[in-house]
């Protein structure tokens, strides 16, 4: 503990331990019926090795939230798997942001000298292990504080985010269509994707004229289910010299939340990035303006409008007007979502990772169909819970 | 047209149960005479649901307080679609709903007892207790319109 101090302090005075994203892989999706989740973590940490030219022994921070799952194991237990020689641990579960936030910390961790090289891990056999699913089996059972004052009434998670859209709509006179025209950009983005689970391109009125699951919201409103993981490896720019793909820089990271249960939301139509948000762009010395592309957590469609309108994208209650136009889609002013998204592409239960990992190819141009040309400043916003906890990344291609 | 009945809150066997302890205990109690009761933070004043053994605005003491059970739907979702739940399937369409209590609090219940079409934002409603464990004797709140 004492080294690890003295470490920071002599640590803290080197301008080359700026923090930067060094390493980035994807394991198989969005089908990988032979990968457990513990497959995926450790396909994923093979391929950001392979891809970055970090080595396994040089890892001394170590941040996950685990499997999930039926036999859940923790941010501890993955160390064992991989044996992770760590100085710091860490598996905040704060759902679709957790991953946000590890890059949010991690940050901090390696600016002060307790880590170098921190890795990042994630997978989930959501889609092939038919034993999981994200919502827990409630019928006669008996359910705890504070579930216990949500769960009795038959809430789902499609209808937790329909009480969001439905007060948009309520309160600003958003439309179903506007709400469609993310799930319509997000799809073209798709088709760029060859490995995108829904490539076919998809009509506004093909969105509103689906089955309704949860009133307003439908069948195409909704991610997908797949199976998917990812592994991200951030250490200092000085190590980075050494390794083998040209840095993506942190300008700006942070982290809030509102409320966890949907009942507990204090307003519905505003979400923790209102905070994240501009005090992630403050750091980063950018506006929304500044931005090529933008890299949403996608659950649903309402998610979406409610993150662009918290960031400020737009004005709160504008979201419809914003996106209405086609900005989102391939070629427009904020091409968003560009591999497809958790809404056509991939979402294995929690879509946060892969937000920070379509920014960091489409920064480093490596995006192959669906590149956005010279794409030099992009926003991951990670959403937890039920639009409760909000962390947002401002990343960029050059040195600040 | 779909009517919605109180025979939504009568099919109780099966919902899942909430499981009483010492935090929560005179809430359901309360439900179970008929009552609605929630938290007031004793500093402040102010009202907190759902129950905690501290404020949500300072960490200091809270009390027990009788609430008058009228309320204003404030958000709804119609639920047509429950496949991991069997229980709530068999009920759909359903609504869950967040009800803004005169007291200031929010709560998630069930609106019963009209039609689908006919529930709205600012909806007045009041308060009703259905029994979801006759052998816990545990009831829970719901909603109806007024009058």
């Amino acid at each position: 503990m004492v080294r690890a101090t003295e470490f920071g302090k002599e640590m803290r005075m080197r301008p080359d331990r700026m923090p930067v994203i060094v390493g980035v892989a994807l394991s198989d999706y969005p089908k990988a019926p032979n990968l457990t989740s513990h497959g995926h973590h450790a396909q994923a940490l093979q391929r950001v090795l392979e891809e970055s030219g970090v080595r396994l022994q040089d890892v001394d921070g170590y941040m996950s939230v685990g499997t999930g799952g039926m036999n859940v194991d923790d941010v501890a237990t993955m160390a064992e798997y991989f044996r992770i020689k760590h100085r710091w641990a860490e598996g905040s579960q704060i759902g679709g942001a957790a991953y946000q936030g590890f890059v949010d910390h991690a940050k901090t961790v390696i600016e002060s000298g307790i880590c170098t090289t921190v890795l990042m891990t994630y997978g989930s056999d959501l889609r092939s292990n038919k034993r999981r699913s994200l919502a827990p089996r409630l019928a006669d059972q008996f359910v705890e504080s504070p579930r216990c004052y949500e769960n009795p009434y038959g809430p789902t998670i499609l209808g937790n985010y329909a009480l969001a859209a439905q007060r948009h709509m309520h309160e600003f006179g958003t439309t179903l269509e506007q709400l469609a025209e993310i799930a319509v950009s997000t799809r073209l983005h798709a088709a760029n994707n060859p490995f995108a689970l829904n490539r076919e391109p998809i009509t506004i009125a093909d969105v509103v004229n689906a089955p309704r699951v949860a009133d307003p919201l439908g069948k195409l409103d909704a991610c997908v289910v797949t199976d998917g993981g990812a592994a991200v490896i951030m250490t200092t720019l000085e190590r980075a010299r050494d390794l083998k793909q040209k840095p993506i820089y942190l300008l700006g990271s942070a982290t809030a939340q509102t409320h966890w249960s949907i009942g507990q939301m204090p307003d519905y139509t505003t979400t923790a990035a209102a905070v994240s948000g501009p005090a992630a762009f403050a750091q980063a010395g950018v506006t929304p303006a500044d931005i090529d592309t933008a890299q949403l957590y996608d659950s649903f469609t309402i998610t979406v409008m409610l993150l662009l309108e918290g960031l400020g994208f737009c004005e709160r209650g504008e979201g419809g007007a914003f996106v209405q136009d086609g900005r989102l889609r391939p070629g427009g002013m904020l091409p968003t979502h560009t591999d497809g998204g958790g809404l056509s592409s991939c979402h294995p239960g929690m879509r946060g990772v892969f937000t920070l990992i379509e920014a960091v190819l489409q920064l480093r141009g490596q995006a192959g169909a669906r590149q956005v040309p010279d794409a030099k400043l992009a926003v991951a916003c990670g959403s937890g819970g039920i639009l409760s906890c909000i962390s947002t990344l401002v990343l960029g291609k050059e040195q600040p | 047209m779909t009517l919605l009945s109180d025979a939504i809150a009568g099919e109780l066997p099966g919902r899942p149960v909430p499981f009483v302890d010492a935090d929560n205990r005179p809430f359901y109690d309360g439900c179970a005479r008929g009552e609605l009761w929630i938290q007031r933070c004793v500093e402040t004043g102010r009202y907190q649901f759902y129950p905690r053994p501290c404020s949500v605005y300072t960490g200091g003491r809270v009390e027990w307080v009788k609430c008058a059970g009228k309320g204003t739907v404030h958000t709804f979702s119609v639920i047509r679609r429950n496949y991991p739940e069997p229980y709530f399937e068999a009920l759909t369409p359903y609504v869950v709903a967040i009800i803004d209590l005169e007291e200031g609090v929010r709560m998630m219940s069930n609106v019963t007892g009209c039609a689908l079409e006919d529930v709205k934002i600012g909806m007045k409603v009041e308060v009703y207790f259905g029994c979801v464990s006759e052998a816990q004797r545990v009831f829970l709140p719901f909603w109806r319109p007024v009058g």
